[in-house]
This record gives structure tokens, C-alpha cells and sequence, in this order.
């Protein structure tokens, strides 16, 4: 392309503050027509910052952009799409109940007359050509809930190069894919790039920044910590940068209170789309992690295993202290010994409403069913104020309301909760996500000592610090199949980060 | 986020707390009294006060088991039908073959028709307004077939004498649902199933995960609400002494209006069945104030519905500021 090499967008020294928060910290990034720029960084980097920046959804405090020269300060994301900033979101946001073609050129269709009737026909035959000139095989009149998700992910590009982007910001393309998915939409983006786009791809999957990218730009902590030519980096030099040096000196778990009973024992768990053949043990006392990135099937596992209604299993067998068991709903696991702990607190944990002892006393109603069937309200209040106590929840009393509660006490609370039940196998989904940093150390301590009372503890997490600290052994998962496992003094999270973005050990 | 600490708990403030709402609309409801008092001097007299409870009482017992399923999260709006239909089943089957023939069948329709209407719900996963919208038409529908669209009247006089009747000076039908209610408030505070059907209806995912079978609570709750429709049809039935294919008509949302006036969510998970009471008693106030005045009686909807809307709005706006 002509204009090869001289760069289209230029940020120098933007920086950008939410609330205190230094979201932005003085980042560069320059990227030029042809090429495609992977943009990585972990949670909280500042990728989403920087992209919304250039799709004009926030403003920078301060820095200068220009894009081909000129300053660029789009007036909203209306301004930024019609100075050819086009941005495709993680979500496959298209209208399921239209066809192809009406979403491809929704609000932007070809009309007739002081009506607007639309043209269908030029609609279709618009799209098709659109379609063939990429290679993708779709009917424009096909309704788009009867596509397969890597169809639906193009129809959405398809849909943003109707704008004419000099600049295509893609967030997360492919984290709603599988495997055979992925190659097909990294196909499309070379296409494009070979048209004279600027690609910006930002990504978790490591493995795919690698396989596509020219340059990659690694954000730690809201600056730019690198950028480099594919080339001239390899994989674990960028997740060496993604963590920076100054990694957490937190104490490591004393020694392991693990056993060679195996607690409970999963064998060839699918479900259709999200899990693939997992197996794995679980002994007792012991903190068997589970990690992988944010969509590779974490909360589906253990959900699967819970027997959550919402997941319905494709294969699996399963035994609990050597005995098969079906643990075919809640009802069931919970009988067998197993509780599971939300990782969305807020929507599926507490009832926000209800008081701390009707939230504790859920699960166990029964057990304070008494004559004529009426509950025995003393006991239910004892049983209250004891878990409250045993955990430490600071409330002003069992009759509270559970909203009132911090959120670090309020995970404290689904902690007394479930432990109430007894479990011998308890599986923490995501447990100490979003709350403060000393609520963290105490849910930590807490996970230690249910460990050592011989509790078989599953902690699946992304939080890799939880990971590290806690678990005697971890299980690393990547679209839904489980790629890794470590033990002891190899859990380094160097190590399980690497698996956790190129699904290989 | 409000702060973790709250000052000294004292042993009265959380009752209290969670009586607020009950006091409120105690209070609302002594402000309508006196108000419509001082407008309307026949408002106070023994025989306008006693026809009121007995009026009320049908509406209160289906709006007990509404506030049940309410709770829940669903709604019923077949229960007039209901109503209309155990009427007229009871009314056939008592002339026939005797008062207890009568009843007892026909206290067993709502909570059949509640386990259709349940099945509909869980099974198919249709929303329960929909799904009580059929069988309100198919009851209501029965109910001409079974009355052949004409009178049915000549009740055996001890049947009549309960709902035409007073103890301690009090009509029988207005205890008989207050009854209703203790029964209620029983089942909704102090047994496992009603803790179960405020979770079911605050949270779905939360109370499957916690080992409650949804499915079945939400089942039993329509059989309840049912079952209260039934036995009001009975009850009316009773008071009326006759009974024909129409009666109850526009009952499902005059008692949903009820129940929202009372305080429960109409998202589920949240209500008191006491304040439910209130709810009843205030719509009630209304009709016959505006009867006594002599509003023409085609206005008496309008009125009635833009009250409703008032109180949900205030309900509403009321909530935003408690948040805020």
C-alpha cells in the first residue's frame, strides 16, 4: 500500500484519571495502515481506557492524537466513526431476529421514495457482494440467530468496514470462539489489513497476538511497558512485561494439609459449547485451583459439577468418596456434601433484601422444620448468630439486612452460609473477587482453614495472587478443556499465566 | 456503600424496621377513614360498615393467596374465573346431592386449575400472566356451560346462613377471612415453604443454588391462590345465595391492585400478607365512598384505576428516595 509505513494515529503522552483512579498514565501508540497492532495487558491496564479514548467514548485530561496529521479529538462516537475510527465490541452485538443483510446496513439501508420502503432486493444483492469480497459464506437473507458464532463475529466486522474505516479497533474478537473459530476470523483480519487498514487487535489470547500481529504493545498499570515487532519479542518476555517485576511478596501457604483420599473424582465432564472431556481428583484437605482466563469455562466447571440448573452436561461421571454419584441437581450435591460458592456475589449470592439469618438459613430450612411444620425461630437465630460469630462477619446482628453489609462481609456471610451446610467438598468460584484488600486476606485465611478441618476446597479463580498463595496444586483451562496442571513449588504464576494465554504447558 | 458499623442495634429497632411499611398503611388507611367520614355522614353507620366487611371478604381471601403467589413472583389473573366457576359447580352439585357434595368439589377446582396453570408455568416456561389468561377464559367459559348462562338460586338455608350471617355482631364471612390471613401469615413467616417462595421470588438462580426445587414452590403457590378462589367462589356464593356465569368479573385485577397497594413487589421476593389486608380494605373504602356520594357508577372504574396508579407510583418514587 502506498501509504505504508507513515503512521495513521499517533498518541503521544496521553493520560486520563476516573475518580483518583490514574486509568492513563503518558502512553504512546502509533500504528500505521496494513499492519495489525496487538494491544495486551492484564486486567485493569488501561486497554479498555486507550480504546475508548480513540472511539471517542471518553476524553483524554491530557496528551495529543492525531490521525493522518491532523489533531483528532472526535466529538463522541459518532465523530470518531465518521473520521473512520470504527470500533467492533467484545459482544456480538447484532440483531438476532433480523437477516444478515438488515443488520449489515442497519440504519443505513438503501430507501425509496417519501416513505423510506426499503429496497430489499439492492439490500441483499449490497451485502452479497459485501460477503463474497471478504469470502464469507452467509445467505444475506439468512436470519442471523441460525449462524454459527464465528459467522455472527464476521457478519459484525462485515458490518463496521460498511463505515469505511482508515482505523479498525477490535476488542476481544475472538473470546467468544472456539479453536476452529478463531482461524477463521483471524483470516478475515489479515484480509483486512491487507486492504490498508489499520488494525488495533486487543486480546487475551496471547497465542492469537502472536500468530497475527506486526507489533504488540504490552500496558501495565496504565503506561506503555513495551512495544516491539512480533519478531523481536517472544511469548514469555510479553507476559514477563504484562507482570512487571515488583510481583507481591505475600506468604505462601504453610505446608499443605492435603491426603491421598480422593474426595471426589470427575471423569470426561462435557457440556456442549463451553466444556470439553474434563477429569480430575480432588483429596481431602486439599486446594486444588482451577484457572484459565476470563471465558475459558471456569464458572461453567463449576457449575457442572454442582449440578446447577442452567448447565445442562453432555457426559460425566462422577464419584464422591468412591461411591458414583449423580449429583444431577443442587438438591442432590448438596445431600453428597458439596457446596458451591457464586462468583457474582451481588446477582446470584445474597439475597440483598433479606436478612443475614434468613440468607444463612437457606439451604438448611429443613433442618429447623419442626411440629406441624412451623419453623423453630430460636434456633434458627442461634444457628444465625453463630456463624456470624464463628467468621467474624461484622454486622449489627442477625436480623440485619444483608445489603447493609460491606462487600467483604458480605462474602463472609456466603461463606457462613454454605459452611453451614457442612461440606466436604466446597467449591469457591471466584471468592474473593471485588472486595478490599483486607477482606482478602481474611477470606484467604479462612479458605486455609476449612482445608485443615479435611474439606476438599475447589478455588476457581483468574485471580492469579489467590492461585499462587493457596492451592497445592492447580488446573489450567483454555476454551473449555483443561491444557495444564502444577504442583507445589511449580505453581509460579510466570508459569500458569503463559499456559492460561496459549492454552500449552 | 453504606458504612459497615450501624450504631447499637437496640432490641426494638429491627421490628420496627420491618413494620414500617405496615404502619404506613395503617396509617394511610385512618386518614382515608376520617377523611371520608367528614365527607359523607352514612359513611359510619352500623349497616353501612357491615356491608362493607361482608362485601370485602371474597376479595380478601383471593387477595391472601395472590399475595402468596405474588411473592413468588407470578401472577394469577384466573382467579375471578375460578371464583365464578367453583361457584357454579358448587351451586349444581348442592342442589343436587346436598351442601357437602357441593363444597368439597368444588374446593377442589382452583387447586386443580392451579396445577394446570403451574405446569404451564415451570414446564413451558410461559409467563404466568399469559398462561392464567387461558385458563381465566376457559373457567369463565365453564362456568356459562355449567350455569347454562341463567340463575342458579335455591340454596339450602344453612348454607346460607354462614355467609348472611354474624357472630359477636360481626359479619361471619369478614372472619372467616381474617382467618384467612392468620392462616397466611403463618405459612409466609414461620414455615419453610414460605421462607422458600420469598426466596424463589427475590432471586431464582439464588434459591436453586441453595437446594429449593423453584419449579415446585411456584407450583404450589398457584395451587394455593387456587385454592383461596375456590373457596371464596364458596363463600360468596354463600352470602348471595344465587349465583350466575358472570360474577367476578374484573375481580383478578381489582385484587392484583390490592395486593400492590399492600406493598408487595410486582417483581416477586418482597411483601408483607397482613398489609394486604389494607390494600383490600382501602380499594373497598374508595368504591363505597364513591357510591355513597352517588358518583355515577361509570366513573367508578376511572377513579379506582387512577388511584391505583397513585399508589404504585408513590410506592415507587418512595423506594427511589429510600435508595438514593
Amino acid at each position: 500500500m502506498a501509504e505504508a509505513d507513515v503512521p495513521i494515529l499517533q498518541c503521544r503522552n496521553v493520560s486520563k484519571t476516573f475518580g483518583g483512579v490514574q486509568a492513563l498514565r503518558g502512553a504512546d501508540f502509533t500504528i500505521t495502515p496494513g499492519r495489525v497492532h496487538g494491544l495486551v495487558g492484564e486486567n485493569g491496564a488501561g486497554k479498555s481506557t486507550l480504546l475508548k479514548i480513540l472511539a471517542g467514548v471518553v476524553t483524554p485530561d491530557s496528551g495529543e492524537i492525531t490521525l493522518s496529521g491532523a489533531t483528532y479529538r472526535p466529538d463522541g462516537t459518532e465523530g470518531a466513526l465518521r473520521s473512520g475510527v470504527v470500533t467492533v465490541h467484545q459482544d456480538i452485538n447484532l440483531i438476532e431476529s433480523l437477516t444478515v443483510a438488515e443488520n449489515v446496513l442497519l440504519n443505513n439501508e438503501p430507501q425509496i421514495g417519501p416513505f423510506g420502503l426499503l429496497r430489499t432486493r439492492e439490500m441483499r444483492a449490497r451485502t452479497a457482494a459485501l460477503l463474497a469480497s471478504y469470502g464469507i459464506e452467509a445467505d444475506p437473507a439468512a436470519l442471523v440467530s441460525s449462524l454459527p458464532n464465528d459467522i455472527k463475529k464476521m457478519v459484525q466486522i462485515v458490518k463496521a468496514t460498511t463505515w469505511n474505516p482508515r482505523v479498525l479497533l477490535l476488542d476481544e474478537p475472538t473470546s467468544s470462539l472456539t479453536d476452529t473459530e478463531v482461524t477463521v476470523v483471524l483470516r478475515l483480519i489479515r484480509t483486512l489489513a491487507a486492504q490498508g487498514v489499520a488494525l488495533v487487535f486487543v486480546s487475551h489470547y496471547l497465542a492469537e497476538v502472536f500468530e497475527i500481529c506486526d507489533e504488540i504493545t504490552v500496558l501495565r498499570d496504565g503506561q506503555v511497558v513495551s512495544t516491539a515487532q512480533r519478531t523481536q519479542t517472544d511469548l514469555p518476555q510479553v507476559v514477563r512485561a504484562m507482570l512487571g517485576r515488583d510481583l507481591a511478596e505475600s506468604v505462601k501457604r504453610r505446608a499443605g494439609t492435603a491426603s491421598r483420599d480422593v474426595l471426589l473424582s470427575v471423569r470426561d465432564l462435557s457440556v456442549r459449547g463451553r466444556l470439553r472431556g474434563i477429569s480430575l481428583d480432588l483429596h481431602r484437605g486439599e486446594i486444588l485451583g482451577v484457572t484459565g482466563l476470563t471465558g475459558s469455562g471456569l464458572t461453567e466447571l463449576a457449575r457442572a459439577i454442582f449440578g446447577s440448573e442452567d448447565i445442562s452436561r453432555s457426559s460425566g461421571k462422577f464419584t464422591v468418596d468412591g461411591k458414583a454419584a449423580a449429583l444431577g441437581n443442587p438438591q442432590d450435591s448438596l445431600r453428597a456434601g458439596l457446596a458451591l460458592l457464586t462468583n457474582d456475589r451481588l446477582r446470584e449470592g445474597i439475597l440483598p433484601e433479606f436478612t443475614l439469618l434468613e440468607n444463612i438459613c437457606l439451604p438448611i430450612l429443613a433442618r429447623f422444620t419442626g411440629k406441624f411444620g412451623l419453623l423453630q425461630s430460636g434456633a434458627m437465630l442461634e444457628t444465625a448468630r453463630r456463624c456470624i460469630a464463628r467468621l467474624q462477619v461484622r454486622a449489627p446482628g442477625p436480623q440485619a439486612v444483608a445489603k447493609t453489609l460491606s462487600g467483604g462481609n458480605q462474602q463472609k456471610l456466603l461463606f457462613a452460609k454454605w459452611l453451614e451446610t457442612g461440606p466436604r467438598i466446597f467449591l469457591l468460584d471466584e471468592p474473593t473477587i471485588g472486595i478490599d484488600i483486607g477482606s482478602k486476606f481474611e477470606i484467604r485465611r479462612i479458605i486455609e482453614e476449612i482445608a485443615a478441618t479435611g474439606v476438599g476446597v475447589m478455588l476457581f479463580s483468574a485471580e492469579l495472587a489467590d492461585i499462587e498463595l493457596l492451592c497445592d496444586r492447580v488446573l489450567v483451562m483454555f476454551r473449555g478443556a483443561v491444557v495444564g496442571e502444577f504442583a507445589g513449588a511449580a505453581i509460579t504464576r510466570q508459569a500458569i499465566l503463559q499456559a492460561s494465554v496459549s492454552g500449552r504447558t | 456503600m453504606p458504612p459497615t458499623h450501624s450504631p447499637a442495634p437496640s432490641r426494638w429497632r429491627e421490628p420496627l424496621r420491618q413494620s414500617y411499611g405496615l404502619i404506613q398503611a395503617f396509617a394511610v388507611l385512618i386518614l382515608l377513614v376520617v377523611i371520608i367520614s367528614l365527607l359523607s355522614p352514612r359513611f359510619l353507620s352500623t349497616t353501612n360498615i357491615t356491608n362493607l366487611m361482608a362485601q370485602m371478604s371474597v376479595n380478601l381471601i383471593v387477595a391472601a393467596g395472590m399475595t402468596v403467589v405474588m411473592i413468588g413472583g407470578e401472577f394469577d389473573i384466573s382467579v375471578g374465573s375460578v371464583v365464578a366457576l367453583s361457584a357454579a359447580v358448587s351451586a349444581w352439585l348442592m342442589t343436587r346431592y346436598g351442601i357437602a357434595a357441593g363444597v368439597l368439589a368444588s374446593l377442589l377446582i382452583g387447586p386443580a386449575l392451579g396445577v394446570v396453570n403451574g405446569v404451564i408455568v415451570t414446564r413451558g416456561r410461559i409467563p404466568s400472566f399469559i398462561a392464567t389468561l387461558g385458563t381465566m377464559m376457559m373457567a369463565r367459559s365453564l362456568a356459562f356451560v355449567i350455569t347454562g348462562g341463567r340463575v342458579i338460586a335455591d340454596l339450602p338455608d344453612s348454607f346460607k346462613a354462614i355467609g348472611q350471617g354474624q357472630t359477636f355482631g360481626i359479619p361471619t364471612p369478614f372472619l372467616i377471612a381474617l382467618a384467612t390471613y392468620a392462616a397466611g401469615w403463618v405459612l409466609m413467616t414461620r414455615t419453610a415453604f414460605g421462607k422458600k417462595v420469598y426466596a424463589v421470588g427475590a432471586n431464582r438462580t439464588v434459591a436453586m443454588l441453595s437446594g429449593i426445587r423453584a419449579d415446585r414452590v411456584k407450583l404450589l403457590s398457584l395451587m394455593i391462590v387456587g385454592f383461596t378462589s375456590s373457596f371464596a367462589g364458596n363463600l360468596l356464593l354463600s352470602r348471595i345465595g344465587a349465583i350466575q356465569a358472570d360474577t367476578g368479573r374484573g375481580l383478578e385485577f381489582e385484587v392484583i391492585a390490592a395486593v400492590v397497594i399492600g406493598g408487595t413487589s410486582l417483581y416477586g421476593g418482597q411483601g408483607n400478607i397482613l398489609r394486604t389486608i389494607i390494600g383490600v380494605i382501602i380499594i373497598a373504602l374508595i368504591r363505597n365512598f364513591l357510591n355513597l356520594s352517588r358518583i355515577d357508577i361509570f366513573w367508578q372504574d376511572f377513579a379506582t384505576g387512577a388511584i391505583i396508579v397513585l399508589a404504585v407510583l408513590l410506592d415507587a418514587l418512595q423506594k427511589r428516595v429510600g435508595r438514593a
